[in-house]
């Protein structure tokens, strides 16, 4: 019933529009991206005074998003001819109700501050004249034991800590859980009414000994202690931090620019609280097994595949499995992330046994856990000591790529992961093996690079056929049950799945034991079509710099030992 | 005594596509040989309540079906599919089934036969290139319509933007999958068997056999006064964009007009009023232009084509898609029509050196090239002594479902 709601209401929280990807053209600028068919009547291309750009639209429909939101979608096409730089376009959009939503094609900073936005800077701001500060709390999200705040201060004094008030009693405080970056725009607006020397947007996590009471928003302050003076600024109805599991994660993620916090340890102290409790990792979490057909007895290896949004390739991979004869010995276990689609998955699966006759299971978790913990549930109910992890979207063409990761798996016991090249559709590598990489824009941050990606495979020669490789990719990897769970499977700091297996990589490699990847089977990896619903914002991108730095301060030394070749990053 | 099952998209008194007509005399001809044989075909109606089929005759059986995801060709319900075809094959025990399309059924057909009759062979013909490409299994891109050779996904997701490069890989691996359990393929040509194996059909399982068409008495030409020319042209066909009927309107409008008063063109053809609106007022525009040299005359019935062969000297087929073994092309000539054909795919294979001329396809300064070559009453002698050959495509059938019947035993 709760979820039939949901249902329903999904199309009134999705966006009327996206623009999925603007480019350069050799004549112009090329826009894709989507809108709601029943909320948007008309688009054009507008410059910067507003007038309209001659530009050919196609339009075509949009399945993914129609599935994501269950709403009509209409996808576009735009190819406008014009010298006009792309960050001077916008996207017009004529809403049904008729109104003009006006979308930039590239994301600029906004910099100059206009007149209304002074009078609400002003009109917000708690002043305090006579010591020349003023400060003010943007949102605030709170659980028993955190308070994860965001706003800006601005004062001439020097800053000493901040501290959570209730009725006049101090619940906690934190000196230096905090990050800061410059707001020029706000110091402007503040620069005809006070004499402030610095003006700072402030990102804090507040440890709480004692629990805020909900029923006195009105008096809930945080005081902010200056050297010679202290600002009560006006928290109000904080947001419960697990009311909306998604928008925490967002809000938390948009409050963080990562390029302008360079410290690693700080960045993830003052993230890490909140967001490790947004997905309540050490909760437990109900499951519940539907078999359709009868498993193996004694099964060669045990398949795991989570699926989270986009589960239609369950036929694509049953179809496969069931032409695959020795793939009946082994056990294969969907597990569903997603509450939303469970019900969906279920009749599917239905049919699609009924059609191949090919036994498998799914698992459905209560709640969206995140790739790696929906992993490491499914290891738990796995009956083979032999666990395959296998992304939704990988589609084996060797018939006994199962029996050979099994097989190196038994016969090697110094083996750990053993991971597979992978291929795009087009028959180039997708995943040939990781090494780290760096980034321009995030120096002293190790990555991970996919060599050869996007080029032709070659037929791999005698030893590379099956060669040792630290780290793998966690879309097909074959590992001993015992092993992976010995390590305590899938890292849970990593939120909503980055970094999670190049960390299980590092883990089993602690333990003495070699990776590998084998270069001869054929599967084929369809990357990024399981989540191909980019969303608005850039919180995403954010996320994953979030779970390198996590990364990174765990296992810098690890990696400088394994390639000496990127030490230097973190030596700067 | 063997028994062969043929599982059709349609049933021939109802429809009469090439895939119909092409099953239904195999079936035909294999029970005067004396095979006992099952016609399956489905039915756009739902059979008597309650029964997933229905029986029109001892040896004809009527089903319904449709397919919801034309995409990945999947069946709408393949619960009832499977209950349908499970207790035809109880009562008959099939040696062979012969499916002769999944239109409308479901490319999930092959595994529902596979497990409803083990141990009998499929036996699958392909019509078009409906599993290869989106496009209506035409090989022609959507837009543009210009003539596509190979599938790459890359190149189908510009055709069809909603569809990503990935589920195009993916709708081919699916397709793939459930040919698997065809035990062997049938193509009536040459050309149609070269793509599907391009596309990944082993080739070792690939027979090229012509459909099996009810042989005609080979007719003598037109009767005409000494060096009249041969210039009396038809059309058989479908009216409609892939058919070229354009191409062969524009190519009369640029004969010299001394040669165009003297030609005729009879297009016996339907389902001009179903097309949109532009393509048909492009042909009413062109058909106006040329009175006098063009008749409509609308669709007819098998049992008129001897009498319309009869008083035509040339058959054209002017297609702009690749075609396979279009039936036109085998009846002109068991009538002993020669034939002007677009030189690409299927029908360059069956007329060129064989049964008459082609010409550039797509190109009607071509086409009125050859029309000029064909009025020649020396061209057309040359030509129509070459028809009328005996074509040996039942022989063929037979041979080889009694190599199938070896292997199963």
């Amino acid at each position: 019933m709760l979820q039939q709601v949901k249902d329903l209401l999904r199309p009134l929280k999705a966006p009327k529009f996206h623009i999925d990807h603007t480019a350069g053209s050799r004549s112009g600028v090329v826009i894709t991206g989507w809108y709601a068919s029943k909320k948007i009547l008309d688009i054009t291309v507008i410059d910067s005074d507003g007038n309209e750009v001659l530009s050919s639209i196609g339009t075509h429909p949009r399945e993914d998003v129609a599935a994501a939101y269950r709403m009509d979608a209409t996808g576009f096409n735009i190819h406008c001819a014009t010298a006009t730089d792309p960050a001077e376009l916008q996207l017009s959009f004529l809403t049904a109700k008729g109104k003009q939503k006006i979308q930039e094609l590239v994301n600029s900073h906004k910099s100059a501050v206009n007149k209304t936005s002074i009078k609400k800077i002003r009109n917000n701001a708690i002043i305090s004249k006579d010591h020349d500060s003023a400060g003010h709390v943007e949102f605030a999200l709170y659980d028993e034991q955190t308070l994860f705040i965001s706003g800006w201060l601005a004062s001439k004094a020097q800053f000493s800590f901040f501290e959570v008030e209730q009725r006049k009693e101090a619940l906690g405080r934190t000196d230096d859980s905090i990050l800061w970056h410059p707001r020029k725009d706000i110091f402007e607006a503040l620069k005809k009414i006070l004499r402030a020397e610095r003006c700072n947007s402030f990102t804090a996590t507040i440890n709480l000994s004692n629990p805020i009471n909900k029923s006195y928003f009105d008096e809930l302050f945080l005081k902010v202690k200056f050297g010679d003076h202290d600002l009560h600024l006006p928290i109000g109805e904080a947001v419960p931090l697990l009311k909306d599991q998604k928008n925490s994660l967002v809000t938390i993620l948009n409050s963080w620019d990562p390029l302008l916090h360079p410290d690693r340890d700080q960045c993830i102290e003052v993230l890490k609280p909140a967001l490790s409790k947004l997905y309540r990792h050490t909760e437990p979490v109900a499951s519940e097994q539907t078999f359709f057909g009868k498993p193996p007895a004694s099964p060669k290896s045990s398949i795991l595949i989570p699926l989270y949004g986009r589960f239609d390739f369950l036929r694509y991979q049953i179809s496969r499995f069931s032409n695959q004869a020795s793939l009946r010995e082994h056990e294969v276990i969907f597990i569903v992330d997603d509450p939303s689609i469970d019900r969906d998955v279920k009749v599917l699966s239905e049919e699609i046994y009924h059609i191949f006759q090919f036994p498998f299971s799914v698992l459905s978790l209560e709640r969206n856990v995140g790739f790696g913990r929906a992993n490491n549930i499914g290891a738990s109910v796995a009956r083979s000591e032999n666990l395959i992890l296998l992304n939704s979207d990988v589609i084996p063409v060797t018939n006994n790529w199962a029996e050979v990761l099994v097989s190196d798996l038994n016969e090697s016991p110094g083996i750990g992961i053993i991971g597979s090249r992978l291929l795009f559709e087009d028959g180039t590598i997708q995943h040939d093996g990781m090494t780290p990489m760096v980034l321009k824009q995030y120096p002293g941050t190790l990555f991970n690079d996919h060599p050869g990606k996007g080029k032709s495979a070659p037929q791999p020669k005698g030893e590379q056929v099956l060669q040792e490789c630290p780290l793998v990719t966690a879309a097909c990897i074959a590992v001993k049950k015992s092993v992976f769970e010995n390590v305590g499977g899938f890292d849970a700091d990593y939120i909503l799945g980055d970094f999670e297996d190049s960390d299980l990589c590092l883990k089993i490699l602690e333990t003495g034991r070699r990776n590998c990847i084998r270069r001869d089977l054929e599967i084929y990896h369809l990357e990024r079509q399981s989540q191909n619903l980019v969303e608005p914002g850039d919180w995403k991108h954010r996320l994953t710099i979030y779970n390198a730095l996590v990364y990174n301060q765990r296992w810098s030394s690890r990696l400088n030992e394994l390639y000496p070749e990127f030490s230097g990053v973190y030596q700067s | 005594m063997n028994k062969v099952m043929f599982v059709s998209h349609g049933h021939p008194k109802f429809m009469k596509g090439g895939a119909e007509v092409a099953s239904w005399n195999l079936f035909n001809s294999l029970k005067s040989s004396g095979y006992e044989c099952l016609y399956v075909a489905r039915s756009n109606t739902i059979p008597t309540e309650g029964e997933p089929f229905s029986s029109l005759n001892a040896d004809e059986i009527l089903f319904h079906s449709s397919i919801k995801d034309w995409f990945n060709l999947s069946a709408a319900d393949t619960r009832i599919l499977t209950d349908c075809f499970e207790s035809i094959t109880k009562e008959f025990n099939p040696d062979i089934i012969h499916v002769h399309h999944y239109a409308h059924i479901g490319i999930e057909i092959f595994p529902i036969l596979k497990r409803a009759a083990p141990n009998a062979k499929i036996v699958f013909t392909v019509h078009e290139y409906m599993a290869i490409c989106l496009h209506n299994g035409q090989m022609v891109k959507s837009g543009t319509f210009e003539l596509c050779s190979e599938a790459v996904g890359a190149d189908c997701h510009r055709c069809f933007p909603q569809y990503s490069a990935s589920d195009f890989f993916l709708r081919k691996q699916y397709i793939q999958d459930q040919f698997r359990k065809v035990d062997h393929f049938i193509s009536p040509s040459a050309f149609l068997a070269k793509r599907y194996i391009e596309w990944g059909v082993p080739a070792t399982s690939f027979s090229v056999i012509e459909n099996v068409l009810i042989e005609q008495e080979k007719l003598t030409p037109r009767p005409s006064e000494n060096h009249e020319l041969r210039s009396k042209f038809a059309f058989f066909g479908q009216i409609n964009p892939y058919k070229g009927v354009d191409v062969l309107l524009e190519a009369l409008l640029q004969l010299p007009a001394n040669v165009r008063e003297k030609v005729s063109l009879d297009i016996h053809g339907a389902n001009l009023d179903h097309q949109t609106g532009e393509f048909k007022d492009k042909i009413l525009r062109m058909v106006a232009k040329l009175e006098g040299t063009v008749t409509l005359r609308g669709q007819y019935e098998p049992h008129q084509l001897q009498s319309l062969m009869r008083e035509t000297d040339w058959v054209i087929i002017p297609s702009v898609w690749w075609e396979n073994s279009p039936v036109v092309i085998q009846e002109a000539i068991s009538y002993g029509r020669p034939l002007i054909g677009s030189n690409i795919g299927g029908m360059k294979e069956k007329i060129e050196n064989k049964a008459g001329l082609t010409f550039e396809a797509r190109n009607p300064s071509a086409l009125a090239s050859a029309i000029q070559d064909a009025v020649n009453p020396e061209v057309f002698d040359f030509w129509h002594a070459k028809t009328g050959t005996k074509s040996d495509a039942f022989g063929q059938h037979l041979d080889l479902i009694e190599n199938l019947l070896v292997d199963a035993n």
